[in-house]
């Protein structure tokens, strides 16, 4: 858009602070000294001998992990550090603090993160220019809910003369329509089905509660895969490419696949940052297994300091575990029918999403319970050829069931998809613009936030 | 199954693909904006009640209209229109009023256009579409009757012309009214008055987008009920939470005894001049009215407006001291501007009362800016 490549970078980050900014000016700071934590370590890493390369990575690295931390963290460990005292007799004076949490730290500190060991590794040069190495950290399509771009994936293209691409922009217009509706229309369709059920489980009917907990499978979905396309969309039509953040995850067939296809710019950095550096699966079954659930229940964390996210990870992690163990102990993929796995895969990613979404844990708690009341309950009308209640015949499950059902089935087969599609560059075009509209028609009045805004 | 809609265009962007045909950015461009285009063409042709059935300002129209139209031989008699927010909602009872002023002997047909939360702009845009709705025909016999148009007075809503907006700011309600005109009259009202500056311009454009390009008319996925009827009054029962009717009733008492002035809002009059010149053609009067209040600075308002309007304008109230006196009873009200049930049975005897008593000057005199 702008007549040289001189001075496309300032301006991108001038608007990616703006952006920023127009949510919390005050934090423009911060993102400010997190480019520059960046930008200093990445020269001092590049620039130092072996031995010290280690010391300022570990500097750097406790820095921003700091920041985070502040940030996120403090009123978590302060309130359950009080907690533990308080239980055991004792008695402290403290409170919580007052710590806003700033919009996307989660995601522009990984990716700082990820850069400076990008350098540390050698496989970066270290950028030498500050305002790009801000607008990689600050590209305001995926700051404040991703996807997590590591560097090596976007500092080249900030280095690349500018070509405009028609094919791309198309393309990006098409990925942010179908981004809108995903978030727009579903996302928040669900979320207006969701809220009321999760905000008030106690009074829910064990059906509804499933229902509720159905409504917020599809609503995770929906709205971080929309969130997603639309940055990627986005970043296309400025002449940017972002690697995919989704794919399909709920065909998946295993957990090991699932982590494959759901928030794959995370579960990278996890396997990346995390996971490899652990160790990984270059050591013992135990010390393998130890590391699949510490890097878990980290993601976990990362998502949000409670103990629900702890126990949302610490349960991935432990179902991946017995995932890796199934998979060498049957070696031949037919000893369990596809459907029955993909059935398992499922239930244990619905059953994980509850304590992501409950309030408390004494919420997830409660709706486990009445999932177990609901059971008998189904088991008595069953046997009793008796009706289900009005209330339940009147929960939206067209609306919860058949979005989802479609994208998966239709939009995620990619044999269908190559065997049916329609070729019509008019078309195509067309489409686009509909599906906009549509989106406009359909979409609910009112402001819902992104569910990844929070984290 | 409107859900397979937006179901049908997610497949779409996904299953048709490029063609042969190089992909041109500025083809693509022009046709968005076509179909941009397009849409704003068509949507400037379909009316409030076609892109938003269910509305609740256009559900009140509709069945206005309905009363009206299913009236046999109402051009024979006089009309009268009352446009209010939550007071006229809760505390008049439009029906009741049509029948005991036909039992006295003034047969006529009451039109109640009252929503809750209802701002000057919302008013208009309900009257506008009332005036759409009936078709030229029946206008044209309106024209002919003597018609009355009501206003019901209230301070909230003359000091802020966009009173409440905040609140219901992104509504599907709030979109619906914010139609070109309504858009462009509130907007100026709003700069003028100085009040809620915490909205900013950016709000009011967006909702004028959020009307043109009909955002959420279909959200609820259902198809749209047309001609859904539902009551202008709506009784309320038991007391609000929050409202003590004792203190209340002290202050009120107090106030009273020793009435405070209260100074109009600098430009009350910009709605009632666009009341006049939108409606001034189609009805015969244009009057006012004050319903019974307990809160002393919106009873010392009603004064002050009583005050300043012209001699030959007519309005109706503010109640005496001695009809609010009848009504200082906690069972009357639901807080200090809204009665109960039994209270709003009192309330529309006292209006229909009024009505009778100034019927001569309701009829032959209107208010003018100019006068």
């Amino acid at each position: 858009m702008l007549p040289s490549d001189r001075w496309r970078h300032p301006f991108l980050l001038f608007a990616n602070f703006f952006f920023y900014g127009w949510w919390d000016w005050r934090f423009t700071a911060l993102l400010a000294v997190v480019i520059l934590i960046s930008y200093i370590a990445g020269r001092l890493i590049e620039g130092a001998s072996s031995s010290r390369r280690k010391y300022f990575l570990m500097v750097a690295c406790a820095l921003l992990l700091g920041v985070l931390g502040y940030f996120k963290y403090t009123n978590f460990f302060l309130g359950s550090l009080r907690g533990l005292i308080e239980q055991t007799g004792g008695r402290v004076a403290w409170t919580t603090l007052k710590i806003i949490l700033p919009a996307g730290i989660s995601f522009y500190i990984f990716q700082a993160i990820s850069y400076i060991v990008t350098v540390y590794r050698g496989k970066l040069i270290a950028e030498r220019s500050i305002v790009k190495l801000g607008v990689y950290l600050s590209f305001f399509p995926h700051l404040v809910a991703g996807p997590i771009i590591h560097a090596p994936t976007f500092l080249p293209q900030l280095a690349k003369k500018r070509i405009f691409d028609a094919a791309s922009f198309v393309k990006g217009a098409r990925k942010f329509a179908l981004g809108f509706l995903y978030k727009a229309v579903f996302a928040d369709h669900l979320a207006a089905v969701v809220n009321p059920i999760f905000s008030t489980p106690s009074t829910q009917t064990p059906l509804t509660l499933f229902g509720g907990c159905l409504g917020f499978y599809g609503q995770i979905y929906f709205d971080f895969a929309g969130y997603s396309l639309m940055a990627i969309g986005v970043a296309n039509l400025l002449g940017y490419t972002l690697p995919d953040n989704f794919n399909f995850p709920y065909r998946a067939t295993s957990l090991v696949d699932f982590w494959h296809r759901w928030h794959i710019s995370l579960s990278t950095w996890l396997r990346d940052y995390l996971y490899i550096p652990l160790g990984g699966n270059r050591c013992s079954v135990s010390r393998n297994y130890m590391n699949i659930i510490v890097t878990m229940l980290l993601g976990g964390l990362w998502h949000g300091a409670s103990w629900n996210y702890l126990l949302w990870g610490g349960v991935h992690g432990v179902a991946l575990c017995i995932n890796h163990a199934w998979k060498k102990v049957f070696q031949s993929p037919s000893v369990f029918p596809k459907s029955m796995s993909w059935l398992l895969t499922q239930a244990v990613i619905f059953f994980c999403w509850i304590p992501f979404r409950a309030a408390t844990l004494q919420d997830t708690l409660l709706i486990f319970q009445q999932f177990g009341k609901g059971f008998l309950q189904l088991g008595h009308l069953l046997v009793n050829h008796m009706p289900l209640s009005p209330a339940t015949m009147a929960f939206p499950w067209l609306l919860v069931v058949l979005p989802l059902f479609f994208d998966m089935a239709f939009n995620g087969s990619q044999r269908l998809r190559e065997c049916c599609s329609i070729r019509s560059t008019m078309l195509f075009y067309g489409m686009i613009a509909i599906a906009l509209f549509v989106g406009l028609l359909f979409m609910p009045s009112g402001t819902i936030n992104f569910i990844y805004f929070q984290f | 199954m409107l859900i397979l809609i937006p179901i049908i265009a997610m497949l779409a962007l996904e299953f048709v693909m490029p063609g042969k045909k190089k992909i041109s950015a500025r083809f693509f461009l022009l046709m968005l904006g076509g179909v941009f285009f397009l849409f704003l063409l068509l949507r400037s042709f379909l009316p409030a009640s076609l892109v938003d059935p269910e509305g609740e300002a256009v559900v009140r129209v509709q069945s206005q209209v309905q009363h009206l139209l299913k009236r046999k031989g109402w051009q024979q008699h006089p009309v009268i229109i009352l446009a209010g927010s939550s007071a006229t909602q809760y505390g008049v009872n439009g029906l009741a009023l049509e029948q005991l002023l036909v039992q006295a002997g003034l047969p006529v047909t009451v039109l109640q256009f009252s929503l809750s939360g209802a701002n000057h702009f919302e008013r208009l845009f309900m009257l506008r579409l009332f005036l759409e709705e009936i078709g030229a025909e029946h206008r044209e016999e309106l024209k002919k009757v003597p018609a009355l148009l009501l206003s019901e007075v209230f301070d909230a809503y003359d000091e802020s012309p966009l009173y409440l907006f905040k609140k219901e700011a992104y509504t599907q309600r709030a979109i619906t009214w914010f139609e070109p005109t309504q858009a462009w009259a509130s907007y100026q009202a709003w700069r003028a008055s100085g009040k809620d500056r915490d909205i900013s311009y950016w709000t009011l454009w967006e909702h004028f987008l959020l009307n043109r390009f009909a955002v959420g008319s279909f959200s609820s996925f259902e198809t749209p009920r047309y001609n859904k009827k539902i009551e202008p009054f709506f009784p309320l029962t038991g007391t609000k939470k929050t409202f003590q009717y004792n203190q209340a009733a002290t202050t009120f008492r107090e106030a009273e005894a020793s009435p405070r002035f209260q100074e109009l809002y600098p430009g009350w009059k910009s709605y009632y001049q666009t009341l006049f010149q939108e409606m001034g053609g189609t009805v015969t009067s244009l009057g006012f009215y004050a319903l019974p209040t307990l809160e002393p600075q919106r009873r010392a308002y009603q004064d002050a407006f009583a005050a300043a309007l012209p001699a030959h304008t007519t309005m109706l109230g503010p109640p005496s001291k001695e009809f609010m006196n009848s009504l200082l009873d906690e069972k009357n009200w639901f807080d200090g501007v809204h009665p109960q049930r039994q209270g709003a049975v009192l309330v529309t005897r006292w209006l229909a009362q009024e009505i009778l008593e100034k019927w001569t000057d309701l009829i032959e005199t209107r208010w003018c800016v100019d006068k």
